[in-house]
C-alpha cells in the first residue's frame, strides 16, 4: 500500500463524506482527504496548479449545479487530469449508466453500499490497486 | 327413370299437380292460398305441385292449347283435370281430384 | 273400310260432351272474371293476353316501397317516380316527373352518375352517388337496369344511406375519440411509472443512511452498549430492511401493468430452472427436494413469469414444517375447453376459445384453512405474525396481479397445517401484443 495518498471525494452529501472518511480511517493508511461538494468545485480544485494532484478521485453523479458526468468529461479532457483513477461512487443502480460511464474514462462504477463494512472493503481494494476483485463482490 | 320413379309414385297414391298463375293478380293470390291450404290438409307428402307465372313463362302453350290463368291441372295420375279459377270452391276440387274425404 | 259401333259412337260422345263441358266452364269462369289471362299458341309462337288489369298490385308496391324508383328514357327524362324519391328530394312528384334525372344529382357525382348510366345501357349498374334536395346533399346508393326489350326505359332504384352515413361518423369519432384516450392512459401510465421509479429510489435513500448509520454506531459503540441497546439498534435496522423490501416489492407491484411489455413466446422451463437456481441455497439449507415436471411454452412476459415463479416457490420454502425436510413439486397440463368441459370453463370464467396450461406448486409446509384461500392473495394480507415469518404481505397479490395481466387465474388450496396447492392458469397464446420469439 502507497504511502501519503491522497484521495478526493467530490458528493453533495455531507453524511456520504463523512461516512467514506470514517470508513477510510478504519484502513489505517495515512490518507489525506480533499472533499468538493460539486462537480464545479471538484473541478476548481484539481485545475489548481498549486494544489498537488489526488491519486484517487470518487466521484458522486448526482449533484447541483455540474453533475458528475460533466465533470468526469471535464476530467478526461484535461491531459493533466485523465490518468487519475476516477470511481464512480452513486446511489443510481442503473447498469446502463455503468457501460456508459466507463466508456467516459471512469475505472469502475460503485454502489454505494449500506454496510460501512463493505466501504472499508471497496477502499483496501482500491488501494491495492486491485480493482477487478470489485466485480466479483457484486459491487 | 323418370317415369319409373313417377310409376311408384302413383301407386303410393302421389298426385302431380301444376297451377298456372299470373304474378300477384288477386286471382291469383288466392288460387295459391286455396292450394296450398289444400295440400296441407289432405294431401301432405303425397303431392308434387309446381306453380307457374305464364307471364314469365309463356312457353307452357307449347305443352296444352290454351292455358287459363289461374288454373290447376292435374298431370298425374291420368286422366289429366283442369280447373280453372281461384279454386275457391274446395269442394269441387277435391272430389274432382279423387281425393277420398276420410284420411 | 271400318265399320262404326255403337260403343264407339257412345264413347266418341262421351268425350265431346267432356270437352264442351270443360269449354263452358273456361267461357263461365271468362266471364265471372275469375280469370285473369291465357297463353295461347298464335303464329306458331306463345303468348300471353291479358283479360283485365293485373298491375294493381305491382303499382302498390313501388308506390308504396321504402325505396326510391323510377323509370327513366334512355336520355334520362323522368316518366314515372313514386312518392318515396319525390319525398326523399323534397319536390312534389308533378314536378320530379318531368324533369331529368340529372337536376337532382349533385355536381360532385354527375360524372359519375353518367358513367354508370352509360354502363346501365348495356345491362345494369350499381354506384354510390349524392342527390341534391331537401337543402342537403343525400347520399344514395343507385341500381340501374336496362328494361329493354319490353320497355324502352331504364329502370333506377334508389336507396337512401343517410343514416348509414351518420351511424359511419359517430363510429369514426368514437373510434378517435378511444384513440386519443388510449394515448393519453399511455402517457399516464408512463409518467406513472417514472413517478414510482423516482419515489422509491428517492424512498431508498434515507432508508440506505439508516442503515449505514445504525451499522456504525453498532460499531462504535459495540462494547460499551448494553445488550438492550443493542437489541434496540437491531430492530431499527430490521425495520429498515423492511422498509427497503416493501418499498421494492410496491415498486414491482405497481409496475405489473406496463404498456409496453411485450408478450413473448416463452419457455416455462427455463424459467423454473433459473428461479430455483436463485434458491439453491436455500434449498440446500431446508434439506427440500424439488421435483419439477415438464412444463409448456406460452405467450407471457418472461421477467413477469419469473417474479411470478419466485414468489410461488419461495413461499413453499420459507414455510416449510419445523423438522419436516420441505418437499416441492411443480407439474402443469393442458385444459381444452373440448376436453375439460365448459362447466370447468364456466367455473373459472375461462376463455372457450383458448386452451391454458395449468401449473400446479405443490408444497408440505405449515399450510392454511381453505376458508382463508381468497384473503392470502389480497394485497397486505397475512395469516401469520410478522416475527414467525419474514414477509411484505405482497407476494402473493403480486402473483395475482401478474396471472391477471396475463388474462390467466390463481387460486390456492390448503389444509391448516398440512401443506398448500397453488393452481396458476395461464393462457397458451395472447390475443394482443403477441410477438414471437
Amino acid at each position: 500500500m502507497k504511502e501519503n495518498i491522497v484521495i478526493l471525494i467530490v458528493d453533495d452529501d455531507e453524511d456520504d463524506r463523512k461516512l467514506f472518511i470514517e470508513s477510510a480511517k478504519e484502513t489505517n493508511a495515512g490518507i489525506t482527504f480533499v472533499t468538493a461538494s460539486d462537480g464545479q468545485e471538484a473541478l476548481r480544485l484539481l485545475k489548481d496548479e498549486h494544489i498537488r494532484l489526488p491519486d484517487y478521485i470518487f466521484l458522486d453523479l448526482r449533484m447541483p449545479r455540474v453533475g458528475g458526468r460533466k465533470c468526469l468529461e471535464e476530467i478526461g479532457k484535461d491531459k493533466r487530469l485523465r490518468d487519475i483513477p476516477v470511481f464512480i461512487y452513486t446511489t443510481s443502480t442503473d447498469v446502463k449508466d455503468s457501460r456508459e460511464l466507463k466508456e467516459m474514462g471512469a475505472v469502475h462504477f460503485i454502489s454505494k453500499p449500506a454496510d460501512p463494512g463493505d466501504i472499508y472493503y471497496i477502499l483496501s481494494v482500491v488501494l491495492d490497486e486491485k480493482w477487478d476483485q470489485l466485480n466479483k463482490k457484486g459491487v | 327413370m323418370k317415369n319409373k320413379s313417377k310409376l311408384e309414385c302413383i301407386s303410393k297414391g302421389k298426385i302431380f299437380l301444376k297451377l298456372y298463375i299470373t304474378g300477384m293478380s288477386e286471382n291469383s293470390v288466392r288460387a295459391i292460398q286455396n292450394i296450398t291450404l289444400l295440400c296441407d290438409q289432405y294431401l301432405t307428402g303425397r303431392v308434387d305441385l309446381e306453380i307457374i307465372d305464364i307471364y314469365k313463362n309463356p312457353s307452357v302453350a307449347e305443352e296444352q292449347m290454351i292455358v287459363f290463368s289461374p288454373s290447376l291441372i292435374r298431370q298425374l295420375p291420368l286422366p289429366k283435370k283442369t280447373f280453372i279459377g281461384d279454386l275457391s270452391d274446395a269442394k269441387k276440387v277435391i272430389l274432382g281430384l279423387g281425393i277420398t274425404l276420410n284420411e | 273400310m271400318y265399320t262404326v259401333t255403337a260403343e264407339d259412337m257412345l264413347s266418341e260422345i262421351g268425350d265431346l260432351k267432356l270437352r264442351l263441358s270443360e269449354a263452358q266452364e273456361a267461357i263461365d269462369a271468362i266471364k265471372n272474371g275469375s280469370v285473369d289471362a291465357f297463353a295461347i299458341r298464335k303464329d306458331g309462337k306463345p303468348e300471353v293476353f291479358t283479360l283485365q288489369s293485373l298491375d294493381y298490385a305491382y303499382r302498390v308496391l313501388i308506390e308504396k316501397f321504402s325505396e326510391g324508383a323510377l323509370n327513366l328514357t334512355l336520355d334520362g327524362l323522368i316518366i314515372y317516380s313514386n312518392s318515396y324519391f319525390s319525398k326523399l328530394i323534397g319536390i312534389p312528384n308533378e314536378k320530379v316527373t318531368g324533369s331529368y334525372i340529372f337536376d337532382f344529382i349533385s355536381g360532385e357525382s354527375r360524372k359519375k352518375f353518367q358513367e354508370h348510366f352509360v354502363l346501365a345501357l348495356k345491362g345494369c349498374s350499381k354506384t354510390e352517388i349524392t342527390l341534391s334536395g331537401n337543402n342537403r346533399d343525400i347520399p344514395v346508393y343507385v341500381s340501374l337496369t336496362n328494361l329493354q326489350p319490353q320497355l324502352a326505359t331504364v329502370g333506377m332504384i334508389v336507396t337512401d344511406l343517410s343514416e348509414k352515413k351518420l351511424y359511419e361518423q359517430l363510429f369514426e369519432l368514437h373510434t378517435e375519440t378511444l384513440r386519443k384516450k388510449n394515448v393519453e392512459l399511455e402517457h399516464l401510465n408512463k409518467s406513472l411509472d417514472q413517478f414510482a421509479s423516482i419515489a422509491s429510489h428517492d424512498l431508498q435513500e434515507p432508508l440506505r443512511k439508516i442503515k449505514t448509520f445504525t451499522a456504525l454506531l453498532k460499531m462504535k459503540a459495540n462494547q460499551t452498549l448494553s445488550a438492550e441497546s443493542n437489541e434496540l439498534i437491531d430492530k431499527i435496522k430490521r425495520s429498515s430492511e423492511r422498509m427497503s423490501l416493501l418499498i421494492n416489492d410496491v415498486l414491482n407491484f405497481s409496475r405489473v401493468v406496463h404498456m409496453e411489455d411485450m408478450f413473448v413466446k416463452t419457455d416455462l422451463n427455463q424459467i423454473l430452472n433459473d428461479t430455483l437456481k436463485d434458491f439453491d441455497l436455500l434449498i440446500l439449507e431446508k434439506n427440500a427436494v424439488v421435483s419439477i415436471g415438464i412444463l409448456p411454452v406460452v405467450d407471457a412476459i418472461p421477467l413477469q413469469i419469473n417474479q411470478l415463479f419466485y414468489n410461488l416457490v419461495g413461499n413453499a420454502l420459507k414455510f416449510s414444517k419445523i423438522g419436516t425436510p420441505a418437499a416441492l413439486s411443480i407439474s402443469s397440463r393442458i385444459l381444452s375447453a373440448e376436453e375439460n368441459g365448459n362447466e370447468f370453463y364456466s367455473k373459472f370464467n375461462l376463455d372457450e376459445q383458448l386452451s391454458y396450461s395449468e401449473i400446479c406448486f405443490k408444497d408440505n409446509g405449515i399450510g392454511f384453512e381453505q376458508q382463508f384461500a381468497e384473503q392470502i392473495f389480497s394485497i397486505f394480507e397475512r395469516l401469520n405474525s410478522q416475527e414467525q415469518y419474514s414477509g411484505t404481505g405482497i407476494g402473493l397479490a403480486l402473483c395475482r396481479k401478474i396471472v391477471q395481466h396475463h388474462h390467466g387465474r390463481i387460486r390456492a388450496e390448503g389444509k391448516d397445517n398440512d401443506g398448500a396447492i397453488f393452481y396458476v392458469l395461464l393462457p397458451l397464446t395472447q390475443e394482443t401484443n403477441a410477438a414471437s420469439n
